[in-house]
């Protein structure tokens, strides 16, 4: 027997499973799709309700939380559902909890990532060429995986590039989800146990709106999932022809991860890198995966040497930067992160939302803590299910890194791989707990639907900052017109009057929008230091800066706000908190053009002084 | 091919969907998009499963999760070819390549004997489940309807107004002057110019819709003197609200 198709935890439960697969009725399916539709209308009430200044909003979203994941979870964790039943099940949520994100801002891309891939997306159709120019993250055209799938879809399909991006990554989603399901029931065999960790990764914190975003690792991410999947099927095939069309296939898809995204190649790599390690230590080196890991380190190593090489450079500041704060903060040398807080470490996640976040968390812990369990009293010798178990232990490790300010984001972010192995560990100490109670009765189901819409909340908490969890006003209408924030209406202006491929400098914020809706090349951020030289006092020190840069127009924005890369798009609220006007009108100087004046904001067209 | 086969209508389907990427126009954008999509999502997967699997040998669900992943990697490849050989990514090599690369691995799993005979899938529901499905599709509409209509903004929403100024396109010796009104309802300004340090044109009132425009261009003379331009609002004339300046003509600008 192959070594991935031994030690299957649940096996036993799964023979009883199996017996509904001959129950041909998906009697649950209607019912769970009214639910999850019910929910999907809910969220967006509450969105309508958040955008139009009214109140009550908060309520109907964790209302459409408890519609969109109760009644699937309730149903999931009943014994006798046909597999086809859950599979669809499982895709149902993921699209219903990606509606609630499309449904947060319908109209355009307005998260900060999206806005820097819809550059490049609109490159590629304009020039026909991969691999343009991004002045805002300038490693995201070397690799255009994403990018490019969405211009076949607009290519074909005649739609525009946003509906293309809302497309593919809702496609992108049908196969995050279904992969996780296939591969939580290979590796525990049971069903029940793939669908409950199918919905339990739905709480890895960045699920509901970050990795929904029109994102290279949105994409990538479900690709990796599908190259494991495939890894599996690779391992448990029982003859050679079968192991080669396995091989073939997860090359194929392996490879076109590594085109897609930076991070999510390597994480590929290192996951079939750690299957080998764990391989050889429990069964030897024979019939590990050696070769295919080898395969995808090549491609990735090739393609970073003579694609993306700038990737080293872009990645490498930020993993030093949080290995550094780690061991400052280990030291006392640096401060915690406050946590429940934004950017500026204000408060404001409300105290019952944090209730519910450290109660989810402390709840995942347990069901990790029972699948483990599971897991080391049948003494397992699955690579992968070892390793996935590692990974869940390795997740709830992690989570002290939060406090770190710098490692907040890596730990973050590593945690939508490692919850691969969350998901997993918990489904199957859910199922074993399950089984314990033999009848199955309706209260222990009810339990464990509980438990998931707590844990999915927790992970919606921590996730995603409270204030901007429902849409903010962006597209509003006035007396019978739409008006859009000014942000959108100076980088469009820009466009129309002075034409494409202005080199401008603006807050982080306003010069997304300018690459987008101005087709300009804009830059902010801190290296080099436009932030500093858009909040110094004084502007002769930032001459060279503006040369250097050859920058033509400046955009000041005094609204505090427009710094913010997730909230800066949005109609303000009452007064917005403003920046020195001495910084702004620093470059009201006779050799400086003041082009355009909404208040505000300011456009000063610059190139007379370099 | 054989016809009344799932590798027959992908064959059909593969033809019907590159005619409609490269004849249909964006007037029927809903109808390009249903028939060309599942040529870039759906038909190279599932034919090149077809060739490399024998029927059967994947599940339905397993089925579907690799027909639109591996369609999706075929397309990413696509693109990096055409990219390699110097071939633009315009519709006609790029869906082409596609549709080829669909008939062909549709023909070899025909020739391999993988084709399997066409059959509807046997659903069967209840009055109760076709009316839940009903009531599904009902809520999604609403949904859609509260999502995709805008509203009024929050009553402390501020609104703003534009003035802006630029040198007239193609050389000309005049300025382009424009209002953009983003006050959130309908509002009346008065503006003036001042060109070398004398008033040379006043306009107003102008009175805007929520979301207007106004744009003027005003000669101001061959020397290209320093011009500036002052926004005020009724009920404060005095007041400038706006200001914008055209101090060095070294600014091109495509269209006013």
């Amino acid at each position: 027997m192959s070594s991935y198709a031994r030690d299957v935890p649940l096996a036993g439960a799964a023979a009883g499973e199996h017996a509904g697969e001959r129950e041909r009725h998906v009697t649950g399916l209607p019912w769970i799709i009214l639910a999850a539709s019910a929910g999907v209308a809910v969220a967006s009430a509450a969105d309508a309700l958040s955008r139009s200044g009214h109140s009550g909003g908060s309520v109907l979203f964790w209302l459409a939380v408890v519609l969109i994941m109760g009644p699937a979870a309730m149903r999931m964790a009943a014994k006798h559902v046909p597999g086809g039943e859950r599979a669809a099940t499982v895709v149902v949520i993921g699209l219903a909890l990606y509606a609630v994100k499309v449904l947060r801002d319908p109209w355009s891309f307005t998260y900060a990532d999206e806005l820097v891939h819809f550059h490049n997306l609109q490159a590629i159709l304009a020039s026909g060429n991969l691999f343009g120019g991004n002045s805002i993250l300038p490693i995201t055209p070397r690799y255009p995986g994403l990018e490019s799938a969405a211009a076949a879809i607009v290519r074909a399909g005649g739609i525009s590039p946003f509906a293309a991006g809302i497309v593919l990554i809702a496609a992108a989603r049908v196969i995050l989800m279904l992969a996780l399901y296939l591969f939580y029931e290979r590796v525990s065999g049971s069903p029940r146990a793939a669908a409950i960790g199918a919905l339990a990764y739905a709480a890895t914190p960045t699920f509901l709106f970050f990795s929904a975003q029109f994102s290279y690792e949105s994409l990538a991410l479900p690709l990796a999932t599908v190259a494991v999947l495939t890894l599996l099927s690779w391992g448990q095939a029982s003859d050679r022809a079968t192991r080669w069309r396995w091989g073939a296939l997860l090359l194929l898809v392996a490879a076109a991860v590594v085109p897609t995204h930076h991070v999510s190649a390597y994480a590929l790599v290192g996951f079939f890198a750690a299957v080998c390690v764990v391989h050889w230590l429990l069964h030897g080196r024979r019939g590990a995966p050696w070769a295919m890991a080898a395969s995808i380190a090549v491609l990735s190593l090739g393609w970073l040497v003579f694609a993306a090489a700038g990737t080293i450079g872009y990645l490498a500041p930020v993993i030093a930067s949080a290995f550094n704060k780690v061991v400052q903060t280990l030291n006392g040398e640096a401060q915690t992160r406050v946590l429940f807080a934004n950017q500026g470490g204000v408060e404001q996640t409300p105290v019952g939302e944090q209730i519910i976040a450290i109660a989810g968390i402390l709840v995942l812990a347990l069901g990790v803590l029972g699948g483990l369990r599971v897991v080391w009293r049948q003494r397992a010798r699955n690579p992968m299910l070892v390793l996935l178990a590692l990974s869940a232990a390795v997740y709830i490790a992690t989570l002290p890194l939060r406090l770190v300010p710098a490692a907040w984001e890596t730990a973050s972010r590593a945690g939508e791989f490692l919850f691969l192995g969350v998901g997993l560990t918990v489904s199957i100490g859910v199922v074993w707990l399950l089984d314990r109670r033999g009848q199955e009765p309706r209260l222990f189901r009810l339990l464990v639907a509980g438990g998931l819409a707590l844990v999915f909340g927790s992970g919606v908490i921590a996730g995603w900052p409270a204030s901007l969890r429902l849409a903010l006003p962006l597209r509003v209408q006035a007396a019978g017109h739409v008006v859009e924030p000014p942000g959108f209406v100076a980088a469009r202006w820009s466009g129309t009057t002075l034409g494409a491929g202005q080199r401008v400098a603006a807050e982080d914020s306003d010069a997304r929008l300018f690459i987008d809706y101005g087709h300009q090349i804009a830059f902010a951020g801190v290296n080099p230091d436009f932030d500093g030289m858009l909040s110094a006092p004084t502007l002769q020190p930032w001459v060279p800066l503006l040369r250097d840069s050859r920058i033509t127009l400046v955009e000041t924005d005094r609204r505090q706000i427009a710094t913010d890369i997730i909230a800066g798009y949005f109609f303000d609220e009452g007064a917005p908190p403003l920046m020195s006007a001495a910084s702004a009108n620093k470059f009201n100087v006779p050799n400086v053009n003041r082009l355009y004046d909404s208040g505000n904001l300011v456009i000063y067209a610059v190139r007379r002084l370099w | 091919m054989r016809a009344r086969t799932d590798l027959g209508l992908v064959a059909v389907l593969t033809v019907v969907g590159g005619l409609a990427a490269a004849l249909l126009p964006d007037s029927l954008v809903v109808l390009r998009a249903l028939l060309a999509l599942p040529l870039v999502l759906a038909l190279p997967g599932y034919a090149a499963l077809a060739a490399m699997f024998e029927p059967g040998e994947l599940r339905a669900s397993e089925l579907v999760l690799l027909s639109l992943t591996v369609s999706i990697a075929a397309t990413i490849f696509a693109a990096l070819l055409l990219q390699a050989f110097g071939i633009r990514l315009t519709s006609a090599p790029w869906i082409g390549l596609l549709a080829a690369a669909s008939l062909a691995t549709a023909a070899i799993g025909d020739r391999r004997g993988h084709a399997r005979a066409l059959a509807l899938p046997h659903v069967s529901l209840r009055a109760a489940e076709i009316l839940a499905l009903a009531g599904a599709v009902a809520m999604l509409s609403v949904a859609a309807a509260l999502g995709f209509t805008p509203l009024g903004p929050p009553k402390s929403t501020p609104g703003t107004s534009t003035l802006w100024i630029l040198p007239a396109p193609h050389g000309r010796s005049a300025v382009c002057v424009g209002v953009i009104n983003q006050e959130l309802r309908a509002s009346t300004y008065n503006v003036e110019l001042v060109a070398a340090g004398v008033p040379a044109r006043r306009f107003g009132p102008i009175r805007l819709a929520s979301g207007g425009t106004w744009t003027r261009v005003v000669a101001v003379g061959s020397a290209r003197p320093v011009v500036t331009a002052t926004l005020s609002k009724l009920g404060s004339p005095s007041a400038a609200y706006r200001s914008a300046a055209l101090r060095v003509w070294n600014v091109a600008t495509r269209s006013c």
